[in-house]
């Protein structure tokens, strides 16, 4: 490339510079693709990842639902003296809550909300959190 | 025993306070909140305060936190969801900065204590709850009955939802405090092998090796969590405020 003075040579140099050029530039892009991580295997551990963070957001979604139910029905009950049907009913209620908590952070529940035109932008959010979920991770 | 996987997690007055009988004591976690309060301030002040045209690096990082959560909330609740940026950058920041402080040393973790994490997701959900309710009127009270639902299920599926929606602060909370409490024990733990192994001689000390490289992985895995877990906090609190946005059905 140094040597591309000579006039006599300019054509002749100009493209055995340029072979030189595309064979180091092939050299560097080699180098560079030994040295990037392994796609398949980073996915591997980003899926990994994101299991072990949906398996908790799952569960405290579903343990929360739970946990509510039956203390709101414990309190009526400690205010209204209708000991245990309250908390009987309220935590099965929980129950139904947190498997519809778990269902809507699956996305497996086509969300009634958003069902309005107005509120377009709303249910591309939601659907696009529920595609994220994967990758959000808790 | 300094081994035991707990004793981080206490709480110890350093100023007494006692007020009308109650104790408003500055703690090791009030000092630690402050200290949060502070690193995100002076981050934030510091980095901004060159005002580059071409950050430097401190102001580019300061900027790229601005975008992240910026884009989150302009993603999961609109244009309209922007007068709620302070909030959420605010509860980003210091989730964030309150996680990261945890992972050093003789830190103490103030989101390891679900009173803290709680008292952010209330903060959360009652500005869902005021604001829905100053916009909407009543109107905020349709998230709770979906539409298409025959009228004899009505009662039941509202019953449902109103505990779907109340459950809300308590998965929000449990879940980053639930993270930080179990890997900072995780962490104590194998380090605490690493320790009781190497008093069995030479080859405990061999065997000790294994810990070490354990307690190493789950620190960096710390750190992820770390951010995550703010990152989640600030998603799930844009996704809520979406509801108070945009509550109709």
């Amino acid at each position: 490339m140094g040597d591309g003075s000579d006039p006599d040579h300019a054509d002749k140099t100009g493209r055995q510079d340029f072979s030189e050029v595309r064979q180091r530039l092939d050299a560097l892009g080699d180098k560079l693709e030994a040295r990037r991580p392994d796609p398949v295997d980073e996915r591997a551990a980003k899926a990994e990842r994101s299991n072990y963070a949906m398996a908790i957001r799952v569960s405290s979604d579903f343990i929360a639902a739970i946990f509510v139910g039956g203390a709101l029905g414990w309190f009526l009950d400690s205010i209204a003296g209708t000991t245990p049907f309250g908390l009987v009913i309220l935590l099965l209620l929980g129950f139904a809550a947190g498997v519809l908590n778990v269902m809507r952070t699956l996305g497996l529940v086509a969300t009634p909300k958003r069902a309005s035109p107005p509120a377009s932008s709303g249910d591309a959010a939601r659907r696009r959190d529920t595609e994220e979920n994967g990758r959000e991770g808790s | 025993m300094a081994n035991d996987p707990i004793k981080q997690f206490e709480i110890h007055s350093i100023v007494p306070i006692e007020i009308a009988g109650i104790d408003f004591s500055f703690t090791n976690s009030s000092l630690f909140m402050l200290a949060t309060t502070g690193a995100v301030s002076a981050f934030l002040v510091l980095s901004t305060s060159g005002r580059g045209l071409v950050p430097n690096r401190w102001q580019s990082a300061a900027e790229m936190s601005y975008e992240f959560v910026a884009g989150m909330l302009r993603d999961a609740a609109g244009t309209q969801g922007m007068k709620f940026f302070p909030l959420v950058f605010s509860l980003f920041m210091f989730v964030l900065f309150a996680n990261l402080f945890g992972m050093f040393p003789y830190f103490f973790t103030v989101t390891s204590h679900i009173i803290v994490t709680f008292a952010l997701a209330m903060l959360v959900i009652g500005t869902v709850v005021l604001y829905g309710f100053m916009k909407h009127g009543l109107g905020f009270l349709k998230l709770f009955v979906p539409e298409g639902v025959p009228v004899v299920l009505l009662p039941l599926v509202c019953a449902i939802e109103v505990i779907s929606f109340l459950s809300r602060p308590i998965s929000l909370s449990v879940r980053l405090f639930a993270n930080m409490l179990a890997g900072h024990i995780t962490l104590k733990v194998f380090a605490g092998f690493i320790v009781s192994l190497s008093g069995f001689g030479l080859i405990g000390i061999g065997g000790s090796i294994l810990p070490l490289i354990m307690t190493v992985a789950i620190t960096a895995l710390e750190f992820l969590v770390s951010f995550l877990q703010a990152y989640v906090f600030a998603v799930l609190t844009c996704m809520y405020l979406n509801d108070a946005l945009h509550p109709s059905h």
